[in-house]
């Protein structure tokens, strides 16, 4: 089944979106460390929103009939909803209050970005799948270059909060520009869609999705530490590391288009360029040398995480369309919680945070030769055989711990149960040696 | 003289209704505490820790015992609130002094309940001689006698008297039991050798 015009319709929604982002939520943690709050709370807030992306994923995973059901109500609403919570989130003043908003916010985030990958897992097969969110990439890397160049000057010639207001009411009425686009699609094909009852190969898509995880939370926590070494270790002004950014958006807009085309077997020798990325920063603090890095890292990173989608798009057949949506939405949760973690545990050590990036990736680039059949550098045969193993594993380990923790925390509670029994005997009969002295 | 019983009533009223509200309030006290206590004592499952740990059940449940113990503990201040409202002063010293000496004696028995429950409890799992049992039996009763003496109206002198005779009398026969439990054999041999000498 083709959809042309649907196509067309995600990659400008995407654009749309790119700008929408750039103007809100690239801005909400600059604006943030303005109002007070320090890094901790910073960090604790990226924490909340991979917590709330998690949860939500595993619960549609367990339970896919919730979304599938009146589909676009749900999406349209949650899509609207997450741009028009930016108004409020404007306008509050409290700390407090803003945190709530944020939650608010990162809760329709999480509902609509998860519907946004069910319209494209649900909708196309797996070579037109790779093939939108090729476009989406691109289209929206270009469009948030546009959307940094009007928040730069935006934030020049305005001052004092009102510049943020009017940039928070700007972008969300950009994000609603893609909601009203994404209104006028017929989208009845997603409602009650198939769900598989039995998740077949999960060895497979067990591999798949570490393979993502690895990948997501290495380029989270290498992109938290770039920009604070730059500034603080090396010295670089602020316009410098906002140049890295716009050099890293503008080389993916040419990387993806160029990864498209070419093999996903090859998406390995991305994958291998981009763990290099972060020992080589260390290697000279020149410009031209890091600018040129953030260049390479974006383009490989477009490969690395093409692979993903292709995987993704493949196993859509094994676990259905809400399904692999829900996986990817909470696959992303946890790379968010890992790298927040990491980045929160290291702090200021700089080297740590790199090696970490690199020994990620570098761990993606091993489950990919070793347990990915579509791309292994081993026999397909013996990869599947390996996924299967590393999955069995992994799964008796989770048992494992499940059935220990529950049993020390039911030991723990009948300690306490009993504890409390104890003291109250303990308060009646002093209550009552104190009556009698007294 | 009807004046003065209505005298007395009308005094005595409050005192009643104040002795009517503790008491009430004790019983509602009482099933609350038992209801939370019985809900938190079957989520602790003490009564299946004490039963794997003995190996046996127990002749009274520990939840039983403990439930029991704060019934009667908020019974007793029920009956002491009441009891302060309604008796005067004085006399209520006498029921202090009264229900201290209770105490002593309560917990002087829980003392032998709990020497005997323990030597009992050994003798059970322990596979012991009859004359090792005999011995212990004895200790346990030397024990109980000297609990005991604290809590009869006999004079201090006489007391201590009692006591410090206990005491010496169950340490020395602790010595000697420890002697013959350790050293048995050597004795035996050397009184044997002793004999042969003689012979």
């Amino acid at each position: 089944m083709t959809f042309r015009s649907l196509k067309w319709v995600l990659v400008a929604e995407m654009a749309l979106g790119s700008l929408y982002v750039a103007m809100t939520r690239g801005v909400f943690l600059v604006y943030l460390a303005e109002k007070g709050l320090d890094l901790a709370g910073i960090a604790l807030v990226s924490l909340g929103s991979g917590v709330l992306f998690t949860a939500i994923g595993v619960t549609v995973f367990k339970r896919p009939g919730v979304l599938s059901k009146k589909f676009k109500l749900k999406l349209i609403s949650a899509h609207g909803l997450e741009r028009l919570t930016w108004v409020p989130l404007g306008l509050a003043d409290d700390v407090l209050l803003l945190t709530v908003f944020y939650t608010i916010y990162s809760t329709f985030q999480a509902i609509a970005s998860l519907g946004m990958s069910l319209v494209i897992f649900g909708s196309f097969d797996e070579e037109e799948i790779r093939d939108v969110v090729a476009r989406r990439v691109a289209s929206g890397a270009a469009a948030s270059i546009l959307g940094r160049g009007l928040v730069t000057a935006l934030l020049g010639f305005l001052e004092g909060y009102g510049k943020y207001h009017a940039l928070f009411l700007l972008g969300s009425g950009a994000g609603l520009l893609s909601t009203a686009l994404m209104m006028t699609q017929d989208l009845s094909h997603l409602e009650s869609l198939q769900i598989p009852r039995v998740v077949e190969e999960r060895g497979r898509i067990f591999a798949a999705s570490t393979f993502q995880l690895a990948l997501l939370a290495s380029g989270a926590l290498f992109s938290m530490a770039w920009t604070p070494f730059l500034m603080q270790g090396l010295g670089y002004p602020a316009y410098l590391a906002a140049a890295m950014g716009l050099v890293g958006t503008a080389s993916s807009v040419f990387g993806v288009p160029f990864w498209r085309h070419i093999s996903p077997k090859k998406y390995k020798v991305a994958l291998l360029i981009n763990s290099a990325v972060p020992l080589s920063v260390i290697l000279s603090g020149a410009a031209w040398f890091q600018l040129s890095l953030s260049a390479i890292s974006a383009f490989s990173f477009s490969g690395a995480s093409l692979l993903g989608t292709y995987l993704f798009a493949k196993y859509n057949r094994w676990l259905g369309a809400v399904r692999s949506s829900a996986l990817a939405l909470s696959v992303g949760g946890m790379a968010q919680l890992v790298a927040s973690g990491l980045g929160m545990l290291l702090d200021s050590l700089f080297g740590h945070a790199f090696a970490i990036a690199a020994a990620l990736k570098l761990s993606a680039f091993a489950l990919t030769a070793l347990m990915i059949p579509e791309v292994a550098l081993v026999p397909p045969h013996l990869a599947r055989a390996y996924a299967n193993a590393a999955y069995g594993a992994t799964l008796m380990g989770y048992r494992v711990s499940v059935a220990i923790t529950k049993e020390t925390l039911f030991a723990v509670l009948r300690m306490l149960a009993l504890t409390f029994t104890l003291l109250t005997l303990y308060v009646i009969y002093r209550t009552l040696s104190l009556l009698l002295l007294w | 003289m009807l004046r003065q019983l209505a005298q007395e009533l009308i005094e005595l009223t409050p005192r009643i209704f104040l002795a009517l509200a503790a008491l009430t309030s004790t019983i509602v006290a009482i099933k609350i505490v038992n209801f939370y206590l019985r809900k938190l004592l079957s989520f602790s499952k003490v009564d299946e820790a004490v039963e794997r740990f003995f190996g046996s059940k127990p002749p009274l449940a520990p939840s039983s015992i403990i439930v029991g113990a704060a019934d009667l503990g908020l019974g007793f201040i029920g009956v002491y609130l009441v009891l302060s409202v309604l008796l005067p002063r004085d006399l209520l010293v006498k029921v202090d002094a009264a229900a201290v000496y209770v105490a002593r004696v309560l917990s002087v028995l829980a003392m032998i309940g709990f020497v005997l429950f323990t030597f009992n409890m050994l003798m059970s799992r322990i596979k012991v001689e009859t004359k090792l049992k005999s011995y212990m039996t004895f200790v346990s009763f030397l024990l109980a006698t000297a609990l005991l003496i604290d809590v009869v109206a006999l004079s201090d002198p006489v007391k201590e008297a009692l006591v410090s005779g206990l005491a010496i009398g169950i340490g020395i026969s602790i010595a000697v039991f420890a002697t013959w439990w350790f050293f048995a054999d050597y004795i035996e041999r050397y009184i044997k050798s002793l004999e042969r000498r003689q012979d």
